[in-house]
């Protein structure tokens, strides 16, 4: 590679630079050049080893003046990550970036876990919301399926009481009509008293079981969450 | 050289090279006297010039030289300001690691 090689591939480097950043640089080489003389050419561009790096030094030169207030006079760095020789150019300007941007980027990092939650959380609770519905739903459903059995159950006593009543009001009309309608309302109201009775420990039975089951399930989640945590 | 040389010390020593001379000096210049006191390369010197300059610590002039322009390197006085600073920082803090590394045997 000679000089003119060297300077057009620098050009082309340094094109996502600003115009006059660009200029700058180029003079700055192109004078560099000159006045080392054509002899000591080949020596120089060895030396600058390449367009690549040159470019890269450049342009870690702009990025480290843009944030110079917590950069340049520190003790650290500058000249280690930068113009060490080993590695490709394209790696050495990331690390010179990295120490300063740790901070930037755990920032990013916050605000990137709060979008994502805020995300989840967007498809989520719709979701969760009608299981929620649904649970409840059905919870009620079975709160009332029972009541109503209660209700049946002692429907079916008070009927049978009424019966009694009807029967002993005809006793004096209708002997055998008035007897087989108390008898027929005994029955019932027995029948009844005994639904009622059998629904209400069901109902002591299924509640307490139903409280338990709610219980569990929120103690799991309660507890899954602080393994997650 | 087995000591990294901070950017702080780089600006440094390049304002010590450009302040002596009245007229202003070059950038081959510039970078072939900073080579006698440490080894950088050929490219570290670019981004340290235009930072002093962007930072008002040096002004540029093009003059002809040779048929040619040239672009001269001068000290301004916020430069002369900011070296003076350079200078007592390292007197006190190259004192002190002496201090340390002779064993604490100065007065």
């Amino acid at each position: 590679m000679n000089r003119t090689d060297f300077m057009i591939k620098l050009e082309s480097l340094l094109q996502d630079i600003s115009t006059e950043e660009r200029n700058e640089a180029m003079t700055y080489y192109r004078e560099y050049f000159n006045d080392a003389g054509p002899e000591n050419e080949d020596t120089i561009i060895k030396e600058l080893v390449s367009p690549e790096k040159v470019a890269a030094t450049i342009k870690a030169g702009l990025r480290d003046h843009d944030n110079s207030e917590d950069g340049e006079f520190s003790e650290t760095g500058y000249t280690d990550p930068r113009f060490a020789e080993k590695e490709a150019p394209a790696a050495r300007t990331q690390d010179g970036a990295q120490g300063s941007n740790t901070q930037t980027n755990s920032i990013i990092k916050i605000i990137l876990i709060i979008l994502i939650a805020l995300a989840v959380a967007s498809v989520a609770w719709p979701v969760l919301t009608g299981v929620a519905g649904a649970v409840i739903g059905i919870t009620f459903a079975i709160i009332g399926l029972f009541i109503g059995l209660v209700c049946g159950a002692a429907a079916i006593t008070l009927a049978g009481f009424i019966l009694i009543i009807m029967g002993l009001t005809k006793i004096a009309v209708a002997f055998p009509t008035a007897i087989f309608t108390c008898g027929t309302g005994i029955l019932i109201f027995v029948i009844g008293l005994i639904a009622t009775v059998g629904t209400v420990k069901l109902c002591f039975i299924v509640y307490p079981a139903m409280f338990r089951f709610f219980v569990n399930i929120f103690r799991k989640i309660v507890h899954k969450g602080k393994a997650v945590l | 050289m087995v000591f990294n040389t901070g950017a702080a010390l780089l600006d440094a020593i390049v304002l010590a090279v450009v302040s002596r001379e009245k007229e202003g000096t070059y950038g081959y210049r510039i970078t072939q006297d900073v080579r006698m006191a440490i080894d950088v390369s050929e490219s570290t010197l670019y981004p340290v010039l235009r930072r002093l300059q962007k930072d008002d610590c040096l002004e540029v002039y093009d003059m002809q030289f040779d048929g040619r322009n040239r672009r001269y390197y001068k000290v301004t006085d916020r430069g002369v300001a900011q070296l003076n600073l350079y200078r007592s920082e390292w007197k006190s803090y190259s004192e002190k690691i002496s201090q340390l590394f002779e064993g604490g045997t100065t007065s």
